[in-house]
């Protein structure tokens, strides 16, 4: 076997390809692959090789993967899961506080017509059934018969929420649940009227959480294609979260806003190896070809701009290099193949230090340069 | 710890490597026993299937079969089975293409041209005569490969590169100079 590596890569000198040939005598596979080799004296057996294993080798990580591809998928809408909880938690964590902080300020009265505009305008951002919207309409309505100087302005805020919270569970809930949260918008209406029962709106909007959220883990406990919908119903949830920062005009919500933002972008974060998972699965092709980071054409030019040719007359062809990956996709351990010059093969190796990042499964790569 | 188990495979033997595989399942025990024997299929491929596509090709799926085959058969001795595997595939493709071409390939496969060193035997004073003979006669490419390789016992890369030529170019210089050779001393 030694042997044979040494004859393929031509450090080999007479006697032991003697040897080797003898050794060819006794062993007949050997013997046939003698043959073939032989049969191509210009081509570059050692290249070809390598290249070969660094195939078998993407072969079984392509492999692996689909393997492990329903794991990575429980993995995904466990995560999905995760983040929806704490989003849900986190929003219940906020409301009391802004309501508490509000309770003891005293407000002044041209802000309530001012956050009555901001709910009309809401109505219209999200669309709400017309059911609903008559529902909300009365809540104006009531509000306007109150006197200004009435404390109901605390309460709005968790209705105006609440009321979000309601469409968007409405969207989500069958028809037969439709019933039970228009029950909680009435206890939200009847709640308007007193400013002591401004807890009850968060409670029932906590409930309203819950159904919602209930439905989301049992949409998201599916598989598949029920995926998607998990995530768009996710996607409306952080459509959603902004808002109540949007509606908020005083320093008090303010403060909490970056921490909501914090909260939706956070989600982002967590749904991307979902959403990577769900493209991957669309187009059915897991990606596992060796390319540069920014794509062959960039490296390419990469390459155009500089590449040095080395001074060296009558010297032209392609260097051939093998290498390794580290763990962010670092060239290192550059192999040259196939050689061209000393120069040359220098320069292929400089190219390829000083490059751009790979992308490799395998943690393995390949190429050429063409001087 | 990854390091470890590298270390560990390179090391066990073909059959403790296709009994890790058969038993655990893992697929890189296989391949490492398969990375093994590389050039010895990708020459036997060559060898059946005349070019370096068709031997990549049936490297790989060669593999491929390999998957389901070494867990059904009970191998004794891995290195001849498969010869036997690597074979019958590239003679299966050459039949399926034979379908589509008929190429007689018998005759070239069955010419296996026995490989004779014209330096091996002890020599005599006449076959010494008649090869400094036959060497003068040779093209002078073929000749200073030639007297690199056997008299001063160089390997074909240190030639490759006194001479600034491919590697390729020097081994068939001297494939083809003992060749020229061979057909010289026997006529």
């Amino acid at each position: 076997m030694e042997l044979l590596k040494k004859w393929l890569d031509g450090s080999i000198n007479w006697k032991e390809e003697k040897r080797l040939r003898t050794e060819a005598r006794k062993d007949n596979f050997l013997a046939d692959a003698l043959d073939g080799l032989d049969a191509l004296p210009d081509a570059d057996h050692t290249h070809n090789t390598k290249v070969l294993e660094q195939r078998l080798q993407e072969h079984i990580s392509k492999k692996k993967k689909r393997k492990n591809f329903p794991v990575r998928a429980i993995a995904a809408a466990a995560i999905l899961l995760l983040s929806i909880g704490i989003w849900w938690n986190m929003q219940n964590n906020f409301k009391p506080a802004p309501i508490a902080e509000r309770q003891t300020k005293s407000v002044s009265p041209t802000a309530s017509p001012l956050i009555e505009n901001k709910i009309k305008e809401d109505k219209e951002e999200v669309s709400i059934p017309n059911t609903v919207a008559a529902i909300t309409d009365k809540i104006t309505d009531d509000k306007k018969a109150l006197p200004k100087e009435f404390k109901t302005t605390p309460s709005e805020k968790p209705i105006a929420e609440s009321n979000k919270e309601l469409v968007v569970a409405q969207k989500e809930l069958p028809k037969s649940n439709t019933i039970q949260s228009y029950d909680l918008q009435e206890e939200v209406l009847s709640s308007t009227n007193s400013p002591e029962k401004v807890e009850i709106p968060t409670e029932a909007s906590s409930m309203v959480m819950e159904v919602a959220s209930s439905e989301v883990y049992s949409i998201t406990e599916q598989e598949d294609q029920e995926d998607a919908a998990g995530i768009a119903i996710v996607e409306e949830v952080i459509a959603a979260s902004p808002a109540p920062v949007v509606m908020s005009e005083e320093p008090i919500d303010l403060t909490s806003a970056p921490i909501s933002m914090d909260v939706s972008s956070a989600i982002a974060e967590q749904d991307m190896p979902v959403a990577r998972a769900m493209t991957r699965r669309a187009n059915n092709t897991p990606t596992t070809k060796v390319f540069p980071v920014g794509g062959m054409e960039d490296f390419r030019t990469y390459l155009k701009a500089n590449k040095r040719y080395p001074d060296i007359a009558n010297v032209e062809g392609t260097v051939f290099l093998v290498f390794s990956l580290d763990q962010d996709g670092t060239v290192k351990d550059i192999e040259v193949t196939k050689s061209l010059h000393p120069a040359f093969d220098k320069e292929a190796i400089r190219l390829l230090k000083e490059g751009p990042k790979w992308i490799s499964p395998a943690r393995v790569g390949y190429c050429e340069i063409a001087f | 710890m990854l390091r470890i188990l590298k270390q560990d495979k390179e090391d066990l033997t073909d059959q403790e490597l296709i009994l890790r595989y058969k038993k655990e399942g893992e697929m890189l025990y296989l391949a490492q026993l398969y990375k093994r024997y590389t050039n010895l299929i990708y020459g036997v491929c060559l060898k059946y299937l005349k070019n370096s596509q068709d031997a990549e090709d049936a490297y790989m799926s060669v593999f491929e079969k390999l998957i389901k085959k070494v867990r059904q058969h009970d191998i004794t001795n891995f290195k001849s089975w498969l010869h036997v595997v690597v074979k019958n595939h590239c003679l299966e493709i050459i039949r399926k293409q034979k379908k589509n071409l008929t190429i007689s390939y018998d005759q070239e496969l069955v010419q296996n041209e026995p490989f004779v060193h014209p330096f091996e035997e002890s020599p005599t004073e006449e076959s010494e005569k008649k090869l400094s003979n036959c060497l003068q006669q040779l093209e002078l490419q073929q000749l200073e490969a030639i007297q690199l390789f056997y008299y001063q016992n160089k390997s074909y890369k240190e030639i490759a590169t006194t001479k600034n030529q491919p590697l390729g170019k020097i081994r068939s210089a001297i494939q083809n100079g003992r060749r020229n050779l061979k057909i010289c001393m026997e006529g």
